[in-house]
């Protein structure tokens, strides 16, 4: 060996030295024929001995380990010897103070002429800290996974308790906290524990009222604005010695709290406490926890506005009900006394027709026609309070059919007024079927029954409009002034005189409610003295026909 | 005459109306029949079944040939009536004939469901009052054959 490679390999020895202990890698090697190991001074150092107690043995490699290792590395390294194989591998040591550290060995063999091993080398590194890491990472992604999970059933409830019992259920759980609870917040600064969820161990608080004085006004508002409250130990942390002793009569020694925010609106707070001992919560755990008071917040404004809506069904429910029995009491009550009125004077007019002249008969025959008359008004606004409380759902229904049917109830109408009547193809369309088949009853009926001095000319078509059918129905009749084009279909309003045009007036005013009971509308486009053309519209909600 | 009843003694008619008005409308309308009936007038359901099952002072009460019901009727209502002689072994074969104001969709197939014999509305008109009872008298007294007593 020359002068110059010596110094060349004295360079590299201690460029590998500065490198391993940079690296702070112990480095070993066992000669396995004497069964003696020659080590790096870092080594005694990794394995947590004093400098210069290391016996350079296995047996005191396999002393310096946790327990639960020996067993499996003294195997391993039976095997490698056995199969020629590199070794590497983690295991645990233990430091004297009880520090448990990882390390992770890798080694090369060394083979004999013999093909026997005769030398082990290997570089020891502590891992540790990688270890803790991935540890960490590991049990974040539990977390998020619990996380998400949880998420997933509170939305899923509409239900408000349901939301608060998952919510505390899970938390406590995924913390695991000695109890988390629910404090429902009221506008006056009180508020009530609406649930929780606590160990066996620790008192209950759910239900109690709280109202301390130690609470300061503002406390709420801050919690609005999304302040976090996290104290790892009350007895150390610098909180009003009032506040403590609140925390310490629920046995609390760490607390962390977040606002459930409904809507921008404070509902209450989301609240985890650790009994047993002081806790130090992470920004993982506080973040985790205000995510999840935020699905609670979007979960309760959901349950909110599903309550709402359950409450006005309810009432809608309610006054149809009440329209209902009104109908009834119109259909019955109203009408005995009218018959009395209308009978009875008829009755008068039989048995003393011979004593009554001719005033007296004029008279009961007004009064007679008039009980007549209210009893048509009584049975119409009945069928009109009756359109919105028909119970049959809306189909797909054929509208060809619809006016079929409405034909042939004006048939005598029809070939009476010497009508013609043109029609197109109708489509199917979304309604219910009788009253669809009732609006073009009344639609045609008028063209017919308000006539010019020509036979009635009427033409029911039907055109495609944006997310829309709309139908006409048009006659050639004596057509509606302008002024008039409204209020046509308000109940009872007539244009002409009852003699000239029978009818109450009810017949626009029941296709109104039922085309808009349909989510349509309504109106009539007229020249005076040539005819009308009424439209009304039915929704199309697939839209591509 | 092809009614069971015999000619020899006058039908029997119970009629359930709580309106004075009515009642005497009805018995000037059955006065003015050919017929020969008897009308006895009880003024609410409980009375009516009482009557038909002959208890307290109906113990002598002649069992009807048919029974004319209005549906609204104090206490007991028309409807529990029908309801009650038609599930009766021995009321149910009663001709029951509803007479009364309502044109409700409802009230008329529930009649019919609970087995009522016919529904007949009520008109204003005194004159077709007059022929509604008149075909009724016909119609069950003379057309149809009733069953023995």
């Amino acid at each position: 060996m020359n002068q110059q490679s010596e110094q060349q390999m004295r360079l590299n020895a201690k460029h590998l030295h500065f490198a391993l202990e940079a690296a702070n890698l112990g480095t070993w090697d066992w000669n396995a024929l004497e069964n003696t190991v020659c080590w790096s001074d870092n080594m005694e150092q990794l394995l947590g001995l004093a400098a210069g107690t290391f016996a350079g043995t296995c047996e005191a490699l396999l002393a310096c380990m946790h327990p639960e290792d020996r067993a499996p590395v003294a195997a391993e390294i039976a095997e490698v010897l056995a199969q020629k194989r590199e070794p590497h591998g983690e295991f645990r040591v233990v430091h004297p103070v009880g520090e448990v550290r990882w390390l992770s060995v890798q080694g090369r063999l060394v083979f004999g002429d013999d093909g026997a091993v005769v030398r082990v080398l290997g570089i020891v590194a502590d891992i540790t800290e990688r270890r803790r890491t991935e540890a960490e990472l590991q049990r974040q992604n539990r977390r998020i996974r619990l996380f998400s999970d949880i998420a997933l059933k509170i939305r899923q409830s509409l239900q408000l308790e349901d939301i608060l019992r998952t919510s505390v259920d899970e938390v406590q759980k995924l913390l695991a906290a000695d109890r988390v609870l629910i404090f429902r917040l009221w506008a006056d600064g009180t508020g009530q524990v609406v649930q929780e969820a606590v160990l066996e161990s620790w008192p209950a608080v759910l239900g109690q009222n709280i109202l301390d004085p130690c609470f300061r006004d503002g406390y709420q508002e801050q919690y609005r604005r999304g302040r976090i409250g996290a104290i790892a130990d009350i007895e150390t942390a610098p909180i009003q010695p009032c506040y403590a002793d609140f925390l310490r009569r629920f046995a609390v020694r760490a607390n962390l709290v977040v606002p459930i925010l409904q809507r921008e609106q404070l509902w209450g707070l989301l609240i985890a406490h650790q009994c047993s001992a002081p806790r130090q919560w992470s920004t993982f755990e506080t973040e985790l926890l205000l995510q999840l008071a935020d699905q609670m917040g979007i979960a309760l404004a959901q349950a909110q506005l599903l309550e709402q809506e359950t409450q006005q069904r309810r009432e809608l429910a309610r006054s149809n009900t009440d329209l209902e029995q009104f109908a009834y009491v119109a259909s019955h009550d109203l009408q005995e006394p009218l018959r009395m009125i209308g009978s009875y004077l008829q009755l008068l007019e039989r048995r003393y027709q011979d004593k009554l002249d001719p005033d007296a008969q004029e008279f009961i025959a007004y009064a007679v026609d008039g009980a007549r008359w209210m009893q048509t008004l009584i049975n119409d606004l009945l069928a009109y309070s009756r359109v919105g409380t028909r119970t049959e759902r809306l189909g797909r229904i054929d509208a060809d059919a619809a006016l079929d049917h409405a034909l042939t109830n004006l048939k005598p109408t029809i070939e009476k007024s010497g009508a013609t009547i043109s029609r197109a193809a109708l489509p199917k369309v979304i309604a219910d079927a009788t009253q669809l088949a009732q609006v073009l009853q009344n639609l045609v009926g008028n063209a017919l029954k308000f006539h010019g001095p020509e036979p009635p000319q009427v033409d029911i078509g039907v055109r495609r409009a944006a997310g829309e059918w709309v139908f006409s129905v048009a006659d050639n009749g004596i057509g509606i002034e302008a002024p008039y084009r409204e209020r046509i279909f308000a109940v009872f309003r007539r244009l002409h005189p009852r003699g000239d045009y029978a009818g109450t007036g009810i017949g626009l005013a029941i296709c109104k409610k039922i085309v808009e009971r349909h989510g349509g509308r309504i109106w009539v486009e007229s020249q005076p003295g040539r005819g009308a053309t009424f439209f009304f519209t039915v929704p199309e909600p697939t839209g591509d026909l | 005459m092809s009614s069971a009843a015999a000619p020899n003694r006058p039908i029997e008619v119970l009629l359930v109306e709580d309106n004075p008005g009515d009642v005497r409308l009805t018995r000037i309308a059955l006065a003015e029949g050919l017929i020969p009936v008897r009308l006895q007038v009880v003024e609410d359901g409980a009375e009516a079944l009482a009557y038909l099952e002959k208890q307290g002072k109906y113990v002598r009460a002649r069992r009807p040939d048919l029974v004319l019901l209005d549906l609204n009727l104090p206490k007991k209502d028309g409807r529990e009536v029908l309801v009650q002689i038609k599930s009766n072994t021995s009321l149910r074969r009663i001709p029951v004939v509803i007479l009364t104001t309502s044109q409700a969709e409802e009230d008329i197939l529930r009649a019919y469901n609970d087995a009522a014999n016919c529904y007949i509305t009520k008109p204003v008109d005194f004159g077709a009052f007059l022929k509604i009872v008149q075909s009724i008298e016909d119609f069950w007294f003379t057309v149809v054959t009733l069953p023995p007593r």
